[in-house]
């Protein structure tokens, strides 16, 4: 795949063109963006030029089929587990001193999943790597990623795509026949996925769409529950981590969305496919409540990350859904 | 020859070239020029500061064929060697990966030999602060005198994690961040050779977000120019992903106009541009401080906000910028943020409407004049102040009926009063009885047959006591607490005794005698209450929890 191939993120492909045709390409870059955008599509295809003998990705030469077979010797890609530990660190330094011919290329994924002493062992062979060596750092948060590891880097910001970009990239991807109600599909599964294709397949494909219009169903019925239905439905909320973060996201759009109707903002809604309910349950809760709900559930997300236990944090919350709705 | 980032090319070869950290150079220069060169030496400070930098350079001035002076030659053989990075005399240690005693084991053996050629072996050991505590420990007697032909450099972003014992041995030199004014000057010197042209506004930019580094700096350059020949604001705001002062101060003045709407076609924009939302919060902060230190910022831009308002917003951005870092979604915050913003009002405007409110009451009684209204204005004040003043209900005279009767009508004022004062726990166990029974001091007190539990608990002594205490008080007799089982209907009976007395009578006299000999266990044969005897044939799990729990079954729905 050539850099011109990638839709979406010029910044990103027109700096690393450039570089390449002025024959500056630094010795470390930080590709930095949400999950699914394109960060690890667009490292490939630079991978691919500098491979390539006259670096346009030409798809024939030598270096090109090494590449796209995956076994081209100076392609190195770290794999993370939960953490990158120091031993994987010195590895690298092993090897990344033999002797290579063109470009050798370092691929290092979730890069703030570095562990301190490992993401300190790697300053040093990061700022004045040997010759030809290019680190590509990838990460979905750079406030995780150590300062000092971040000023070494060219930093190459990639942001959501687009709306009617994830849209065509799904229908490209399905190949399906159309009809109203899979454009509809279509339509929702991208605002949902909010600019990354990656989640979009997610959710394509996933039983997320099933787990959502769950979720909405309960956050639907809530207002009218008793306080003990209420408990009983945070006791059987699933506990994984996971899980529990997605459907955080859900509650905080249904409640933005609410809070949108609610003072009257022209916005398109997140849950495109509840327009007329939503328009129903705004008017059980004031804006006031609205505000305590919405800060709650963004109260929780550091929690559930801390590893608090998700049936006392989830019925706290859901007991404040119910008791704003009757205010 | 592989392009070398700026920042490498860049690297000062020689103190002149060494921009601002005057403090550091000057020292080092003259105790080079008159030997007087200390053997450890500290170098702490943020990244892209020059810590090491100015090691190699040092370095270079001890080694340099030319004697140890600040002028190093930068031509003989040493020099250049440690230019390049391969002079056996400049042995640079990376702190954080050779971390461990072994590494520091082996140091010690290598500092014994005299160096190759040349007068000094320096040890230059970088990101010094992840070493762990038993290399620091190995290190100490080395460091402390170490042979005649050996300086330590270490360096160093986090000078809080080195041991006490390690600083103390150290000639310790803090670098200090650079001012935009350096970072813009040291940019400008690098471009001209380049052959690049600048716009000033656009370095000032680039300094601004390279936050005293000058690593950041010379980054950000190259990035600018790895995307466009030219360095221009707008290039350079493009690159950042940065909003422009433009969409700042239109989201300012939107935000002053509560126009949510175009807020959120702001926020879409930035989205579709592909900028950074949580950068934008950071800048859109920025601007408010701005703003904050100088007031006729906002009035050019015709926002009419007050201090307080401007704190309000500062604050509720800030806040929403630590909530994006949670988030999985970066929208949602700043929409809640504006939304907040705009839709609640700040308890400043709350009270000052509050305060117009009552102005204006005040000014139309002051025109109208007092009028007084007897009907309903006085007389509830009146019973409240007594109340405050002598809550106690004197029970000095009369028989032990009309004493209870005088407990009975008081009874739910004197759990108010256990409430008042705090006890909450007693005050709830004896919410569920009733009193049922005055006799030779003793208060009898009925429970349901379902509130055993709060029966139970009222008879430990440790909420008995203080509930007897303040019954003293209260009703200014000592009374003391007794319970037992009963319905409340029967205390309707006793509390009617003067209406219904025929009927009540016999039961109420055979329960006193009972009561009287063993009242606490005895259980007052009590009538079942109506939902009992409606009796609908109850699941099994629906009756334990009766049993448990105590309760009533009042009504039934069917789902």
């Amino acid at each position: 795949m050539r850099l011109f191939d990638v839709k979406g993120q010029r910044l990103a492909t027109t700096t690393l063109v450039r570089a390449i045709k002025s024959n500056h390409i630094s010795h470390a870059y930080l590709f930095h963006g949400q999950y699914g955008v394109g960060k690890e599509t667009v490292a490939k295809a630079f991978s691919n030029h500098l491979f390539c003998e006259d670096a346009s990705a030409c798809g024939k030469c030598r270096g090109c089929l090494r590449f796209s077979h995956g076994n081209h010797s100076d392609y190195h890609c770290m794999k993370t587990d939960t953490t990158i530990k120091i031993g994987r660190i010195r590895e690298l330094h092993e090897a990344c001193y033999l002797k290579h011919e063109g470009y050798a290329v370092w691929l290092i994924k979730n890069i703030e999943k570095m562990t301190l002493p490992a993401a300190n062992s790697f300053l040093k062979v990061l700022e004045e790597p040997p010759e030809d060596t290019v680190f590509l750092l990838l990460t979905e948060n750079i406030g995780q990623v150590l300062p000092t590891i971040v000023s070494r880097c060219q930093q190459l910001q990639f942001p959501r795509l687009s709306q009617e970009l994830v849209e065509s990239l799904l229908r490209e991807h399905l190949q399906v026949e159309e009809d109203e109600s899979l454009s509809k599909k279509i339509q929702l599964v991208a605002k949902l996925a909010n600019g990354s294709i990656g989640r979009a397949l997610e959710l394509w494909e996933g039983p997320v769409l099933d787990r959502r219009s769950w979720v909405i169903q309960q956050l639907m019925r809530i207002p009218n529950m008793s306080t003990s239905e209420v408990l009983g439905l945070s006791l059987g909320w699933s506990e994984e981590r996971a899980d529990l973060e997605s459907d955080l996201t859900l509650m905080l759009q249904w409640y933005r969305d609410l809070w949108c109707i609610k003072s009257r903002t022209q916005v398109q809604p997140y849950n495109l496919d509840y327009q007329n309910d939503l328009a129903v349950i705004c008017e059980k809760y004031s804006v006031e409540s609205l505000r305590r709900v919405t800060e709650q559930i963004q109260n929780v997300f550091p929690y559930v990350q801390r590893n608090v236990r998700p049936r006392f944090l989830l019925g706290h919350l859901l007991l404040q859904m119910r008791k704003g709705a009757l205010t | 020859m592989a392009y070398v980032s700026l920042y490498r090319k860049w690297r000062p070869q020689t103190f002149m070239d060494v921009v601002g950290q005057t403090h550091v150079i000057r020292t080092l220069e003259n105790s080079l020029n008159n030997q007087r060169v200390s053997h450890a030496y500290l170098f702490a400070g943020p990244r892209g500061t020059g810590k090491t930098t100015v090691a190699r350079l040092f370095a270079k001035g001890l080694n340099c064929s030319d004697g140890p002076s600040a002028s190093f030659c930068g031509e003989c053989n040493e020099c250049i060697s440690i230019s390049q990075g391969n002079s056996l005399n400049v042995i640079e240690i990376d702190g954080a990966s050779n971390r461990g005693i072994e590494e520091i084991r082996e140091l010690r053996e290598q500092v014994r030999y005299a160096p190759a050629d040349g007068r000094y072996k320096i040890y230059i050991i970088d990101e010094v602060h992840m070493l762990t505590p038993e290399a620091f420990n190995a290190l100490l007697k080395t460091l402390e005198e170490p042979p005649a032909h050996v300086v330590f450099v270490i360096a160093t972003t986090d000078p809080q994690k080195i041991p006490a014992t390690i600083l103390s041995r150290c000639q310790r030199y803090d670098f200090k961040r650079f001012s935009i004014e350096q970072i813009c000057e040291r940019l400008r010197k690098v471009l001209t050779p380049e052959g690049i042209q600048a716009e000033g506004s656009a370095l000032e930019i680039v300094a601004e977000h390279a936050q005293g580094g000058m690593r950041d700096a010379l980054g950000i350059l190259d990035q600018c120019l790895a995307y466009s020949d030219r360095i221009n604001p707008d290039t350079v705001s493009e690159v950042l992903g940065v909003a422009t002062h433009e969409t700042i101060n239109q989201f300012v003045q939107l935000l002053d106009k509560k126009d949510t709407t175009s807020l959120f076609q702001v926020i879409q924009e930035l989205y579709v541009a592909g900028k950074d939302l949580p950068q934008f919060v950071r800048d859109l902060l920025q601007h408010l401080r701005r703003c904050m230190l100088d007031a006729s910022n906002l009035s050019k831009a015709g926002i009419s906000w007050d201090k307080g308002r401007l704190l309000e917003v500062i604050q509720a951005f800030t806040h929403c910028e630590r909530e994006m870092r949670y988030s999985t979604d970066v929208n949602i915050p700043m929409e809640l943020t504006i939304l907040h913003l705009i839709d609640i009002p700040s308890e400043l405007e709350s009270l000052q409407t509050q305060i117009a409110d009552l102005q204006a009451q005040l000014t139309s009684l002051e025109t109208s004049g007092i009028t007084y209204n007897s009907s309903n204005g006085s007389t509830p004040e009146k019973s409240t102040a007594d109340n405050e003043k002598r809550p106690q209900v004197s029970l000095t005279k009369g028989d032990n009926q009309e004493k209870l009767k005088q407990i009975s009508e008081n009874w739910g004022e004197f759990l108010q009063t256990l409430r008042n004062e705090r006890l909450v726990q007693p005050e709830a166990f004896l919410r569920e009885g009733f009193p049922l029974k005055l006799s030779n001091n003793v208060l009898i007190i009925g429970f349901p047959k379902e509130r055993g539990f709060h029966r139970a608990s009222i008879e430990q002594e440790k909420h008995k006591e203080p509930a007897e205490r303040l019954m003293a008080k209260f009703f200014g007799s000592q009374l003391s607490i007794e319970c037992v089982t009963a319905e409340a209907d029967q205390y309707k009976e006793t509390s009617d005794l003067g209406s219904s007395q025929k009927e009540s009578a016999k039961r109420s006299g055979s329960n006193s005698e009972d009561t009287s000999k063993k009242p606490a266990k005895e259980e007052v044969k009590a009538s079942k209450s109506p939902a009992e005897e409606k009796q609908v044939d109850l699941d099994e799990s629906v009756s334990a929890a009766l049993r448990i729990f105590g309760g009533k079954i009042i009504e039934i729905k069917d789902n």
